[in-house]
Parts: C-alpha cells; sequence; structure tokens
C-alpha cells in the first residue's frame, strides 16, 4: 500500500489498546500515515521530535489528560490541531477543549465517517488515491467498502469461536458470526467480541453496538433451556399476558432474567409466528398453545 | 426417501435448456401414480407445534407394520392454511381431510381409510349444522378463499423440488427466459399492476424499473423475509411451504431488472424457512437454476441467504440493506431512493416473499387473467393471517375487495363462544383498528388506508368486546418504544410520551385533555420522524380515538374500562349465589387471597389480590361465579351482602 509522502502524519495518543489499533489500522487504509502512542509523555516526545498534522487524543489519559497535552503540544508547535475524543463526554470538557484549540470534539462511539470528515477538513484530501484500485480489483464479488483486511495481530482464537468461522475475514459476515457464536455458547462474551473485532478489522465498539441492537444476541451467560413467551398481537388478545404471569410466577423470574442454576432464561418475544395458536410460549424450540398453570409447571419439570 | 431423492438429484444432467425442463416433468410425471394412495401431513409451524412430527412418525411405523409401504405414499407438506385445527392430514387420491389428528388416531386411520377405504367419521370437519364434510376443498374455511399463491403448499413437501416442478414450477422461468426479452417480462409485471405485499403497495413494476434504469453496472434484488409483524405469519409460512415459488419469482425479477446477485433476507427466528430455503437453493444449483447460464440463456444469477437477527425497523428497506452489509439494521434518510442507491451503494430491489411468489402466475397466465381478478386499484389476491377472537383461525388468501364481513364470518366461522365482534386490527403496529361498522368495506389497499389503517404485510387480528382499544393502543405503541431504533427524535420521543400518557390512562389516571394531546403528538410524529416506522406509529392510537373515543372518555372520565381488561380499573368478585365451593379457585390462586371451603361460599380478599386473572379463567363455565367488577359495582355488591 503506497502512502502520500508529503502529508504529515496523524499522531493517535490512546491508551486503551484495541482503540488505539483500530484506529489506526483504519486510518492506515484510509490512506493516511500514523502514528500511535499510548500515553502522553512518549506522544509529547515525538512532538518535539517531528511535526505531525493532527493529532487524535483521548481525554483520558494516565498522567496527562487529553487537553492539557494538547495545551502543552500547542505550546511547542502553534500550527498543531486536535481532536478530543472520549467515552466520557460533558459540556464542561468539550467546552475546554475547544478552548485550548481543538478542531472538534467527539463522544465514543464514533462514527468513522465523521471523523475522516474532520481529518480532512484539517489536511485536505488524501494525496495518493489507493481506494479505487482495491474496487476495480474486487468489484465483480465484493464492493470496495467491505475490502479485506488482514489484521496485523494473529490473536488466540477464544475457545467459543465455532471451527467454521476462524477463516473467516468479510466484513459483511460480521451479523451471521456473531449468530454463529451466540447459538454455539448461548452468549457472546467479551473475548470473542475482541478476537472477532481484529479479525474483521472492525472497532470493537461498533461490534458492540450491533451486539446490543438486535435481540438475538445476548452480552451475559443464558440459561440452559431458553423459554419464550409470544407477546404479538394475535396472543396478545387472547391472554398473552396471564401466560407471561404464569411463567414468571413458575420459574420465579423476570423476563430477560436467567434463573440461579442457570437451567432456565425467560424472554418475552414479538412474535412466534404461529399466531393462530395465541397464547404461545417456546421451551428449546418446541412451542406449547395456551398451556394451563399446572401444564407450564410440567413443562418446565421435564425439560430439566 | 430423502436419500432417493438426494442421489436421484445428484445422477441428473443439468438443465441446459427449456426443453430439458420440460422433458424433467414428464419423467417425474411418469414415476407418479395419480391413483396411488398418499397421506399428507401438514408440517407447517402451526402444525409443527400440535405435534405434527410424531404424527409423522406414526405414520410411518403404522404403514410399515402394515406392510403398506409399497401401496401408500408419506409426504410431508408446508401449511395448509388451517393452523386452528392442526394436525391436519389429507389422504389422496379422494382428498379427505381430517383434523386435528393425533398420534393416538393414526392405527385407525391406517386400518379404516388406507385398508378399508373408509372414511374416519369423527375426524371430519362438522359445521354448525353437525354436518360432517368429506373434503378440504368443501369445508367453508376453504371454500370461501381462492388460493392461487398460497395453495400449491398443500402439494409439495417443500424439501423436494421434484413436487414443485412436477406442479408445473420453474415454467415461467423458462417462459421468461427463452420466449420474453427482460422488458417484456418488466411491462408484464407493470401491466398486471402487481402491488408490494409488504406493506406500502408500492407497485412492484415500476420499482423494478427504477433499479433497472438506476446507472450502474451491479444490481442487486432482494427478498424481504424478516416478517417482524406481531401477529402475521404468512410470509414465513410460504418460504417454509413452497420456497422454489418465491425463488423463481426472485430469478425472474432479476432478469427483468438485470441483476446478477441476491439476497434472501429471512428472520433467525423462522428456523425451519432458514433450512427449507437453504435446501431448495442447493437443488436449485444442482439443476442449473441457479448459477451460470441459466437454462442456456446466458443469464447469470445467484443467491445469498442472510438471517436477520430479530428487530422490527430491520425489515424496512433501507434498514435491512444496512444489515446485509454487515452493519446495524438502521434506517437512513431515503432522499435517493434503495432502488437507486441500496446494498453497497449500489441499486437494489427490495420485495417481499408474497410479492416474489405471485411473479411466475403473473408470467404463465399473463396479466390479463392477473388484473382479472381483485378491484380497480388492488389486484390479484392476498394472503391474511386471520388470527385472535375468531372460531376459525388461521391462513386465508382472498381476492383483493372481498367484504371483511366475509372473512371474518365466512371464512372465520364468526366470534369465538358467540361473543360479540368488536374490531378488526389490520396492517400490525403500523395499521389501525376498524369497526363494526365499516365491516362491509371490500378489502384492498386504498379502502383500508381511507378508514385509517392499512394492509401491511396482511396480519387480521379480531377483536371481541372483551378486548380493550385502549389497551390495544398501548400495546402496540409499547412495542413501538421496544423496537425504536431511537436514531430520529420523534419516533423516539414521540412514542415514549404517547405511551406515558396511554400507561396513564390504563391505569385510571387519566386527565381531561389527554385524549386531544395525543392526537397532537401523533400529528407531529406521523409529519417528521424518519422512516415508515416513526411515520405510522400513531395509526393504532389515532384510530381507535376515532372509532372508540368512548371508551377513552370512560377510561378517563369514569375510571371505568368497559371491556374489563385494565387491571387497576377491575376487581374479581365471587357472586355468593351462584359460587359452588368447589374449591377450584381457591386452589389455583398464586397469593392465598380467596378464603372459604368446601361448600362454602369463597370471598376474594380484595387487599391480597393481585388481578392476576386465574380464578377467572378456572371458574367453571356451568357456575360462571367469578366476574370482573368496576369500583363502583364491587362496593355495591359488598355493599348488598353486609
Amino acid at each position: 500500500m503506497e502512502i502520500a509522502q508529503k502529508a504529515k502524519p496523524i499522531l493517535v495518543v490512546e491508551d486503551e489498546s484495541i482503540m488505539r489499533e483500530s484506529l489506526r489500522d483504519w486510518l492506515a487504509e484510509a490512506g493516511y500515515h500514523v502514528e500511535t502512542a499510548e500515553e502522553s509523555e512518549k506522544a509529547l516526545k515525538a512532538i518535539a521530535e517531528r511535526d505531525f498534522g493532527l493529532l487524535i487524543l483521548d481525554l483520558r489519559l494516565p498522567g496527562t489528560g487529553g487537553i492539557d497535552l494538547l495545551r502543552q503540544a500547542r505550546a511547542k508547535r502553534p500550527q498543531l490541531k486536535g481532536i478530543i475524543i472520549t467515552a466520557y463526554p460533558s459540556v464542561q470538557t468539550a467546552v475546554e477543549a475547544m478552548k485550548e484549540g481543538a478542531i472538534d470534539y467527539l463522544p465514543k462511539p464514533f462514527d468513522l465517517n465523521r471523523l475522516e470528515e474532520s481529518i480532512r477538513s484539517t489536511l485536505g484530501p488524501v494525496q495518493v488515491e489507493i481506494r479505487p484500485k482495491i474496487a476495480t480489483e474486487k468489484a465483480v464479488t465484493k464492493p470496495s467498502v467491505a475490502a479485506v483486511r488482514v489484521p496485523k495481530i494473529a490473536p488466540e482464537v477464544p475457545k467459543e469461536i465455532p471451527d467454521q468461522l476462524r477463516n473467516i475475514d468479510d466484513k459483511s459476515a460480521l451479523i451471521q458470526m456473531l449468530l454463529a457464536i451466540q447459538s454455539e455458547n448461548r452468549w457472546l462474551s467479551n473475548d470473542a467480541l475482541v478476537w472477532v473485532s481484529l479479525k474483521l478489522g472492525i472497532p470493537l465498539t461498533q461490534i458492540y453496538h450491533i451486539a446490543t441492537f438486535y435481540k438475538a444476541f445476548s452480552l451475559k451467560p443464558q440459561g440452559r433451556h431458553s423459554v419464550s413467551v409470544c407477546m404479538g398481537t394475535a396472543c396478545h388478545v387472547r391472554g398473552a399476558t396471564g401466560l407471561l404471569n404464569k411463567t414468571t410466577d413458575t420459574l420465579k423470574i423476570k423476563p430477560g432474567e436467567t434463573s440461579r442454576d442457570l437451567q432456565f432464561t425467560l424472554n418475552t418475544v414479538n412474535c412466534l409466528g404461529c399466531c393462530a395458536l395465541g397464547p404461545v410460549m417456546m421451551v428449546d424450540g418446541k412451542y406449547h398453545s395456551n398451556p394451563s398453570a399446572g401444564k407450564v409447571k410440567e413443562i418446565f419439570e421435564t425439560s430439566k | 426417501m430423502a436419500n432417493l431423492v438426494a442421489t436421484d438429484l445428484e445422477t441428473r444432467m443439468r438443465l441446459s435448456a427449456p426443453s430439458d425442463l420440460v422433458e424433467l416433468r414428464k419423467d417425474i410425471l411418469s414415476r407418479r401414480d395419480p391413483t396411488k394412495l398418499c397421506v399428507t401431513i401438514c408440517s407447517g409451524t402451526g402444525c409443527h407445534a400440535y405435534g405434527s412430527e410424531e404424527v409423522y412418525e406414526s405414520f410411518v411405523s403404522e404403514i410399515q407394520k402394515k406392510g403398506l409401504q409399497k401401496k401408500v405414499g408419506i409426504r410431508r407438506t408446508g401449511c395448509h392454511g388451517f393452523c386452528e385445527r392442526g394436525t391436519v392430514v389429507v389422504v389422496f387420491p379422494e382428498e379427505i381431510c381430517y383434523l386435528h389428528v393425533k398420534p393416538d388416531d393414526i392405527p385407525e386411520i391406517v386400518a379404516t381409510t388406507l385398508t378399508e377405504r373408509k372414511v374416519v367419521e369423527r375426524l371430519l370437519y362438522e359445521d354448525q349444522d353437525g354436518q360432517k364434510i368429506v373434503q378440504e376443498g368443501d369445508i367453508p374455511f376453504y371454500k370461501h378463499q381462492s388460493r392461487i399463491v398460497f395453495g400449491n403448499n398443500r402439494f409439495i413437501d417443500p424439501k423436494n423440488m421434484e413436487d414443485y416442478i412436477a406442479l408445473g414450477g420453474y415454467s415461467a422461468l423458462a417462459k421468461a427466459l427463452s420466449e420474453m426479452t427482460p422488458e417484456l417480462v418488466l411491462d408484464e409485471v407493470k401491466k398486471a399492476n402487481l402491488r408490494g405485499r409488504g406493506g406500502g403497495g408500492f407497485p412492484a413494476g415500476v420499482k423494478w424499473e427504477t433499479t433497472r434504469n438506476a446507472p450502474g453496472e451491479i444490481k442487486y434484488v432482494i427478498v424481504n423475509a424478516d416478517e417482524g409483524d406481531p401477529g402475521a405469519y404468512m410470509d414465513r409460512s410460504l418460504l417454509e411451504g413452497n420456497p422454489h415459488s418465491v425463488l423463481e419469482g426472485l430469478i425472474i425479477g432479476a432478469y427483468a431488472i438485470g441483476s446478477h446477485e441476491g439476497f434472501i433476507y429471512v428472520r433467525q427466528e423462522y428456523p425451519l424457512a432458514v433450512e427449507n430455503i437453504t435446501i431448495a437453493l442447493e437443488q436449485a444449483r444442482k439443476y442449473g437454476l441457479l448459477g451460470k447460464n441459466i437454462l442456456g440463456s446466458g443469464f447469470d444469477f445467484d443467491v445469498r441467504i442472510h438471517r436477520g437477527a430479530g428487530a422490527f425497523v430491520s425489515g424496512e428497506s433501507s434498514a435491512l440493506m444496512t444489515a446485509i452489509e454487515g452493519r446495524v439494521g438502521e434506517p437512513r434518510p431515503k432522499y435517493i431512493r434503495t432502488a437507486v442507491s441500496g446494498i453497497w451503494e449500489r441499486p437494489s430491489n427490495l420485495n417481499n416473499v408474497e410479492t416474489w411468489a405471485t411473479v411466475p402466475l403473473i408470467i404463465n397466465k399473463g396479466a390479463d387473467w392477473f388484473t382479472g381478478i381483485g378491484t380497480k386499484g388492488s389486484k390479484g389476491t392476498k394472503i391474511f393471517s386471520l388470527v385472535g377472537k375468531v372460531n376459525n383461525t388461521g391462513l386465508v388468501e382472498v381476492p383483493m375487495g372481498m367484504p371483511l364481513r366475509d372473512i371474518i364470518y365466512k371464512i372465520g366461522g364468526g366470534i369465538r363462544q358467540g361473543k360479540k365482534f368488536k374490531a378488526v386490527q389490520t396492517g400490525g403496529p403500523s395499521g389501525g383498528v376498524i369497526p363494526e361498522r365499516l365491516l362491509d368495506t371490500p378489502v384492498d389497499f386504498d379502502e383500508l388506508s381511507k378508514m385509517g389503517s392499512m394492509m401491511g404485510s396482511g396480519g387480521m387480528i379480531v377483536m371481541d368486546d372483551t378486548t380493550c382499544m385502549v389497551d390495544i393502543a398501548r400495546y402496540f405503541l409499547n412495542f413501538l418504544s421496544d423496537e425504536s431504533c431511537g436514531k430520529c427524535v420523534p419516533c423516539r420521543e414521540g412514542i415514549h410520551k404517547m405511551l406515558k400518557i396511554l400507561n396513564r390512562i390504563c391505569a385510571g389516571e387519566g386527565r381531561k385533555g389527554d385524549i386531544e394531546l395525543l392526537e397532537e403528538i401523533a400529528v407531529v410524529v406521523q409529519t417528521s420522524a424518519l422512516c415508515a416506522l416513526g411515520t405510522t406509529a400513531p395509526n393504532p392510537v389515532l384510530s381507535t380515538i376515532r372509532y372508540f373515543r368512548d371508551e377513552y372518555e370512560a377510561h378517563i372520565h369514569e375510571k371505568h374500562c368497559p371491556a374489563g381488561v385494565c387491571k387497576a380499573l377491575i376487581s374479581y368478585y365471587i357472586q355468593p349465589d351462584k359460587c359452588k365451593g368447589c374449591m377450584i379457585c381457591l386452589r389455583n390462586c398464586p397469593v392465598g387471597a380467596i378464603s372459604g371451603g368446601k361448600r362454602e361460599v369463597h370471598f376474594i380478599q380484595q387487599n391480597k389480590c393481585t388481578k392476576c386473572g386465574n380464578c377467572f379463567e378456572v371458574c367453571p363455565s356451568k357456575f360462571a361465579a367469578v366476574t370482573k367488577a368496576t369500583a363502583v359495582q364491587l362496593a355495591q355488591a359488598v355493599g348488598n351482602r353486609d
């Protein structure tokens, strides 16, 4: 990959390795020259030695924080521009950052396109166009945005990852991979998500965005048996609330919870898709149509 | 049988011309004897829930035991639609239809029907006058339908492509590829005025044309099988029961549009649909109906399956396409339509399952035939999921324009337990309710919109006088506030505020002016939300206010829930003169709030009662001693007793 040599590099200062490396990789792929530092002292040293086009600074860093770092850097090189990123946004720090000459203030998780806009407005467009090259090579089978990139770190594969996923590196396969991990383990562990993030080169924040958006994913371990009570309209008018009460009474857990012995996880779902039989619940893939309180008890007993 | 089919397929040559398909069909038919006995067992999701698998296994073992394997065929088919009476078993060639079949009934069916060739009377459908009906087609539920899209389900084993081809499957594709140019196919669909069956009713042909004419070499076609509407399951049943019909429609569409890559976006919650469509794709590839140079026409096309992870908003076209790209399925503003810039910013044409499955029919029988069915603005038929408080629940397919009354009374068999009809809800969470006085309106896209509801994907939920309309509005808003992606403010905040007001009304804390406030917020959300989820979200509220304003007023001003649903506004009360002291309710009370003993009149201690309604449910209907009462009625009743 050829990089524009004339453009001044971007310095990313971030203590969290995943964020730092994701940003580095993404910026490099976009055609920028990037350097990184995990703490302020190292960053200041680098700034003293050479010139940078732009600083991307985490607000909270061990030692000197991002805003102070920006002040000190600009004291050395007044033309330097900075972007503050943070997972702890507040109006106060945003105002402070702007006063210190920050050109943008982005709360995490942020949209990469938004960051690129900011960078472009400061540094101008990337001078060497590398994207069309990838696009023409892959255009027939794979569009440019999903261009595959081999991760620089080969992490150890966590035990949660099913074998068939180990060689996938297509970004658009993300949701399908998460579904496979979920169905194999009944939840998505942080280890598994970190691995997917590195494997596909997708920032972890984006993966968490997806993992928390869809109902199919769980970030907590699920019980051995899954109980879904349908709350669809057809079931609602035929007494879904009553059925839900019967299950919560029997299992002594609320929807979304897992029983202490990790036997059952109870969920409400919006439609099980067999509306003619309502009210319905599904236990481990088996449907039960309008069971009485006694029958509910029996179903749970026999599935243990 | 499955093995036989698999090897059969593998040894067969690719179909390299339309004539090969005709030959194959002849060959399949020559190996089949139409007079042979065949037991078909509905294996749709409804019947599955009733235990159709066990019924199937019992048939297999019983037929083996009696040594009838050679004489009798067994086939697991797609959904027959009459889910209320599952498991449905039909014995061919006479089409004797048995309902509510349980594994215990199998020996009798095998002995009587398959061996002695007589009918098992007790498993037949019985109409209101006690008349037994033998054939499936004569049952009123089926008699008034016209099942042109859905009807083949019952003849087909969805895992066996030969069944589909035997019925003339893929002949429309052969016709399109060999006799028609893409433009002609497009013209035919436009002339048929096929409107999208997924909700909005946008003309499919116009959408196809936009994608076809949009700049860019690479274009995509997509099947939307992300059926998230609570109360609707027709797309699921079609995809599960007749996957090849959907696939055939998709290939024809791709040909007309000039697309070489397709996606099927199907809900993860529909495992059987995922399985059956996966098998269908494999079979189609083996026969050369997918891949390079389909039927020797030079046209290339293939399909990928994408499983959705369960979010209602992801069924919206732009959100669905974002999800296919592997990102969070949130909608985006559609200043440029997805038909022009969809998946990876390429022209993408999305239609739902039922729309695609209708396409082969139009190509085979012509646009004139199709426009002969239906109303002025809405042509063809529509599959509805007729559910709720109606006697015959299930999937029904009727011509556009059939009055609601006919669907509910002639096909649906009227309201359960002789109760009074109150309203029917159509269009899912984006739709509205329709009251009794509008029951004679013909059902089509435009008429439903005029009534403040919509076609949606075809959910039709019947409600009786024990359904509270304020509670229904609250129910839908609760659903929508869960499912709103939160990206735009009017939808996220507007729905939340409306829900808060409705919760207040249902809890007996409604205030004067709440109805007007709801109407005001509704208009704002309708006009300013980003995607269709938001702009249609106020429909359930507005339509219930429009037709049932008196119920809202009763809740707010009299603190009274006429339907007896809103917990805070009712109490359970045992009528002393009717109670026989049978102890059933006492034993079923989860909090021990009922006092009394055997043959002693029971009494509910109101301060302990959690209003779960168990006592009301379990009290034997011949006594009907437990009633729901408003606070005023309760005070009077208790006063009388003292």
